[in-house]
């Protein structure tokens, strides 16, 4: 306390903040219990679990023959799982391929949820809405497996998209077999996939918009898409930044499954990210070699502390509003 | 109810007809391709093996539901993953509403500090062999709970519960507090009716997350098959190699049996979906709290 | 308000001291050696830990093989099975918290896994006390399977004949119609590709994407299987096939028949089921491929028309001919490769050695086949006149009302009786009259004609496990790769291989084995 005084003494600016702290502490401190399942649920399933990140600087602790202490004590401290990461000279092709990918989606699939609910929520007829809103979401059920099969179908040599294209005078593509097809295809099929499902949120968001607002503007004479442009997204724009900074923290994910299941030989160059290369090597996947897969997470993990915290940075700046 | 009524009528004030004829042809469309992955499955569903299926069954056979209704193991797994996501969703919204409702709050201390410490949550994980032994030490692997208790902590939802309730205006809160409301009372009187149609959704998201998990089962439940939920056990179906020596009908048209499978494991939630969308098309506006 | 955070704290610190007793506990005695005085008369019941069945666990413990096997042992095994995704991790996770399995029916790679983190129990010298009958009927070959620095750590399985089982199937059908004969030569066979995909307007050969090695064309290059002995530079050496002399020529053959529109196209992203639909709906007139699809072929072809249900029940020799290997011109020896038949190897986990005995005796009498006791006979095939019968030839045969039963004996294996089992097992093969019929026209004179794996012969070789998958994955890319472009970069290739993806120390790893081995 004492300590703490002498501080105060010599900061006029920090008492300040303290005094603010105490009270918000004291004026709030019937909502802390309201924070506190959730804190606990965080603090016991992840971050008690968090101490094994260790296990990325060890040489494999041999879990399963030794007690868990003492395996870990047993293993040797390492860099090695970094540096089998790092000094793969193609490990950096394929972080990029990585960024490549995830940028692309950012760009070009983030806006879309965001006009298919406009598009949605424009609509009168309920019963159309709601189906709509039904078949759009219904690719999300389906697991990656099945929407490369068909895709895979659709886009065969022989398939009906070429027969199209061949009927038009045109020459076959191997869609699925060029390395220049790629990134494309993993676009469209990841749009294909979870556009409907991600577009909820928006229609959620501007089912809260207060009506009046519509009823001025159009007594003002305002057209459809002057209202959406002047009423719609700015009031659901909190939200469209929250969605796009959590986006962002994601940058490092750039689909493995999807892009798991589409790779093949022809399209590695273009296609093959940081989780599908080391799974491939077998390293990290190793069923007993658990370090290299908590390296990679660790890796993964502090890109996208510092893209979200940026992002929010930036937001705030600019917009005033971030997630927190 | 007054506003609705209105919010109704002004579409009858002035309408663009190509507008809304542009984008109902457009709705059509999209609505129609995402269709066809999900044809493409039923038409498999109801096909004979080794034939090239696209969106239309080749060799009729009702054989593959037959199937898949005859197995008690789907139907029990069916249950599990209905109790789990039923009570693992009103478990993890509520926890993730009242924490949102706490961290709204502008002026409440540390507040940028216990978000951080959630995403943190988002971001960072132990790894598979920390989080097994932390589940064991409590006894929870082997058991319905260790499918449900890891997945509690949702950041995502937290974050748009709580990004929702910052958009709310202060006035709502402050009027009940002056008739002396508990918080516990604003929290779940004044606060979550008007919250609808983002609980929903969050309720929607948190379901369909629980339904599709199969990780946490895998992981925790071990050899315990009788709690395999339905998404490990279709997933199981999918890896499993029958041995071709001694094929059976059933291994011969396995592909197909799986179309079957997943489409019954997505009527729960397809059953459940319109229920949620009548909050949002309910929806009840701030405005009409304040008239 | 104070008394939440005191509630809170109790419940945390709770929490985190069951947790650091629980890291700490697990206080079983797991350093025991096994007890070689335990008495045999006891049988306790023993748990098992088995692979993915594909059939609920009730069943798998209901089964009436399972019963048939408590009979003749006399001891009650309670099976438990890991989940078909994802096994390794189940597997790992039951050891981890040292669940209670007398023995382990585990893969390949899992028992290499396991023997390299010493989890698995030294069974040398138990097994001539519990397992006489065990050391009998299995041979020195697959002991070395599993012996590591001279130390036993499992019971190895050979679970069906040598089979020479990879061969070209053709639709005989259009082969008769266009006067051809079955190709036995390169150049045969470009010219009965050449004709057949002229007549049916579309390339005449398709294969997935697994198979980096057709054994059927590379046999004619003198590249068998996978890993096979070379002679290089006057040097005897096993390599991998990317590493044999003549796997360029292997390449630029199947690239020039690629060039021309023989192969499919779309070979490197086919799956199997592509495929079998384009062979079975006659889009292709000849799929490289393993002969147990051969009953999925025959559905496939009743499914398209092609056949009766009458004939599909029958032999297809209209329909279907089969090609194990070409040669490079008449005058060359015919060679192919042969697989080994191993398949599981059963294991007792550490921490229960103590108990070793019983497991062994258990595996032990389920091995036995004297004139006297037929359990082995008894699991596999079942009764004779009920399950199976004997021709003139002492040929086992299926007794078809019945041997469905017999289905999933192999199942419960735990080793076989490799004297008997061969004899056995084929009766399996002649449930289908059309699978036979291939078996038997790939299996003729196969001791003279079949090559083996060097690889399925060794313990368990870390240098090798930690890089298989990366070796057998790239080189599987790049064949795919040159077969589109041709081999111009394929020193580039080679290097990669050898160096990054770790194939020059798995091959030295593996000449220094073979030294040992050959010299037995």
């Amino acid at each position: 306390m004492s300590a703490n005084n002498k501080a105060v003494k010599n900061n006029l600016a920090l008492r300040q903040g303290l005094r603010n702290f105490r009270s918000g502490v004291r004026k709030n401190k019937s909502l802390i219990p309201f924070l506190i399942p959730a804190m606990v649920f965080a603090l016991v399933f992840s971050y008690l679990p968090m101490i094994g990140i260790l296990i990325a600087f060890k040489d494999n602790p041999n879990f399963g023959r030794y007690d868990v202490f003492e395996a870990f004590s047993r293993a040797s401290w390492t860099l090695d799982n970094f540096r089998i990461l790092f000094s793969d000279p193609e490990i950096l092709k394929y972080i990029g391929n990585t960024m490549i990918i995830s940028v692309m989606k950012i760009v070009i699939l983030f806006p879309l949820p965001i006009i298919l609910a406009v598009m949605i929520s424009e609509v009168k007829n309920k019963t159309f809405s709601k189906i709509i809103q039904g078949m759009v979401f219904l690719p999300h059920f389906l697991s990656w497996v099945v929407i490369t099969g068909i895709f895979n179908n659709l886009l065969d040599l022989y398939g009906p998209i070429n027969n199209m294209i061949t009927s038009m005078g045109g020459d076959s593509i191997y869609f699925m077999g060029e390395a220049g097809w790629f990134r494309p295809l993993v676009v469209i099929l990841s749009g294909w996939k979870e556009i409907g499902y991600s577009s909820i949120v928006y229609v959620s968001a501007i089912t809260a918009i207060d009506s009046s607002l519509y009823e001025a503007a159009q007594i003002d004479g305002a057209s459809k898409l002057k209202q959406i442009w002047k009423i719609t997204i700015p009031q659901i724009l909190p939200t469209i930044i929250v969605m796009l900074i959590i986006r962002i923290g994601y940058l490092m994910d750039a689909g493995f499954e999807q892009v798991y299941t589409m790779l093949n030989p022809y399209t590695r160059e273009t296609g093959e990210i940081i989780g599908t290369y080391v799974y491939r090597l077998g390293l990290g996947t190793g069923t007993r070699d658990y370090g290299l897969s908590t390296a990679v997470g660790l890796f993964n993990g502090v890109i996208s502390l510092i893209l979200i915290l940026g992002a929010n940075f930036i937001s705030k700046k600019k917009f005033g509003t971030g997630i927190w | 109810m007054k506003k609705i009524k209105i919010s109704k009528s002004r579409y009858k004030i002035k309408e663009s007809p190509v507008f809304h004829a542009v984008n109902y042809v457009l709705l059509t469309i999209i609505g129609l391709l995402c269709l066809l992955p999900f044809l493409n499955v039923i038409a498999m569903a109801l096909s004979t093996a080794n034939l090239k299926v696209d969106f239309w069954p080749r060799g009729f056979t009702w054989f593959n539901f037959a199937t898949v209704f005859k197995d008690v193991n789907f139907f029990r797994a069916l249950g599990i993953s209905i109790l789990v996501t039923a009570f693992g969703t009103a478990l993890s919204v509520l926890c993730m509403y009242m924490a949102a409702y706490v961290l709204s709050k502008q002026d409440f201390p540390l507040r940028k500090g216990v978000m951080i410490f959630f995403i943190i949550v988002m971001i960072f994980s132990g790894g598979m062999v920390p989080n097994y032994i932390v589940v064991n030490s409590l006894g929870l692997t082997r058991t319905v709970w260790s499918m449900i208790f890891p997945s509690v902590v949702q950041v995502y939802n937290l974050i748009l519960i709580k990004s929702y309730l910052e958009g709310l205006p202060k006035e709502l809160e402050e009027s009940a507090k002056i008739d002396g409301a508990s918080n516990l009372r604003i929290m779940f009187k004044v606060i979550l009716p008007v919250s609808k149609p983002c609980i929903a959704s969050v309720c929607l998201f948190t379901a369909v997350t629980l339904w599709n998990n199969y990780t946490n089962a895998l992981m925790y439940l071990g050899t315990e098959e009788s709690l395999y939920p339905l998404s490990l056990y279709i997933l199981n179906h999918i890896h499993s190699t029958p041995d071709p020596i001694n094929f059976t009908q059933v291994d011969i048209q396995k592909s197909n049996i799986e179309s079957a499978m997943i489409l019954v494991s997505i009527l729960p939630i397809l059953i459940a979906y319109p229920f949620v969308l009548k909050f949002f098309a309910k929806g009840v506006t701030v405005g009409s709290v304040k008239g | 308000m104070k008394k939440i955070y005191k509630v809170v704290s109790a419940a945390l610190l709770t929490v985190a001291v069951a947790v650091s007793v629980a890291f700490a506990g697990c206080g079983k005695d797991v350093n025991g050696s096994i007890d070689m005085d335990i008495d045999l008369s006891q049988k306790p019941e023993l748990s098992i830990l088995m692979p993915s069945s594909g059939f609920p666990i009730e069943q798998v413990n209901s089964d009436s093989n399972a019963k048939v096997i408590e009979q003749v042992t006399g001891y009650k095994a309670r099976y438990t099975q890991l989940p078909s995704a994802d096994a390794s991790k189940t597997l790992n996770n039951e050891l981890m918290d040292k669940r209670h399995y007398n023995a382990m029916k585990l893969t390949k790679s899992q028992f290499a896994d396991l023997v390299k983190d010493d989890m698995l129990v030294d069974i040398t010298e138990a097994l001539p006390v519990f397992g006489p009958d065990l050391l009998e009927n299995i041979s020195q070959e697959s002991w070395d399977v599993v012996t590591v620095d001279g130390k036993i750590y499992g019971i190895p399985e050979r679970a069906s004949s040598d089979n020479i089982e990879n061969p070209i199937v053709f639709n005989n059908d259009l082969l008769l119609k266009n006067n051809l004969d079955l190709p036995t030569t390169l150049a045969e066979f470009e010219n009965v590709l050449k004709v057949l995909t002229e007549k049916l307007g579309r390339p005449a050969m398709t294969f997935d994407k697994y198979t980096p090695l057709v054994f059927a064309v590379s046999a004619a290059f003198g590249i068998y299987s996978e890993w096979q002995e070379y002679t290089v530079n006057g040097n005897a050496q096993v390599l991998y096939y990317m590493n044999a002399p003549r796997y360029k020529e292997y390449v630029d053959y199947m690239n020039s028949l690629y060039k021309k529109g023989y192969i499919s196209q779309v070979v490197g992203t086919n799956t199997f089921t592509d495929v079998l639909n384009d062979f079975t709906a006659e889009k292709a007139g000849c799929m490289a491929c393993s002969i147990w699809n051969v009953t999925a072929i025959v559905s496939g072809l009743q499914a398209n028309g092609k056949i009766t249900a009458t004939e599909a029940a029958g032999t297809l020799e209209n329909n279907l001919a089969y090609l194990r290997a070409l040669k490079e011109n008449d005058g060359s020896q015919e060679k192919v490769y042969r697989s080994s038949g191993y398949t599981y190897i059963t294991a007792i986990p550490f921490y229960e050695a103590k108990d070793a005995g019983y497991a062994l005796d258990w595996m032990n009498s389920k091995i036995k086949d004297t004139d006297e006791e037929h359990n082995f006979r008894s699991i596999v095939l079942g009764e004779e006149n009920v399950h199976w019968m004997q021709n003139a030839n002492g040929d086992y045969l299926p007794i078809a009302a019945n041997f469905a039963e017999k289905d999933t004996a192999s199942y419960y294996l735990t080793g076989s009786n490799e004297k008997k089992y061969t004899a056995y097992w084929t009766a399996r093969v002649r449930k289908q009259p059309e699978l036979f019929r291939a078996w038997s026209t790939l299996m003729r004179n196969a001791d003279e004609v079949g090559v083996y794996n060097v690889v399925d012969f060794t313990p368990p070789i870390t240098e090798y496990n930690s890089k298989r998958s990366a070796i057998e994955e790239y080189a599987q890319d790049q064949f795919y790769v040159m077969l589109k472009d041709g081999s111009g970069n394929i020193a580039q290739y080679l290097e990669k291989l050898n160096g990054q993806n770790g194939c020059k120390s798995a091959t030295d790893a593996i000449n220094e084995w073979y030294k040992t081995y050959k010299h037995k």
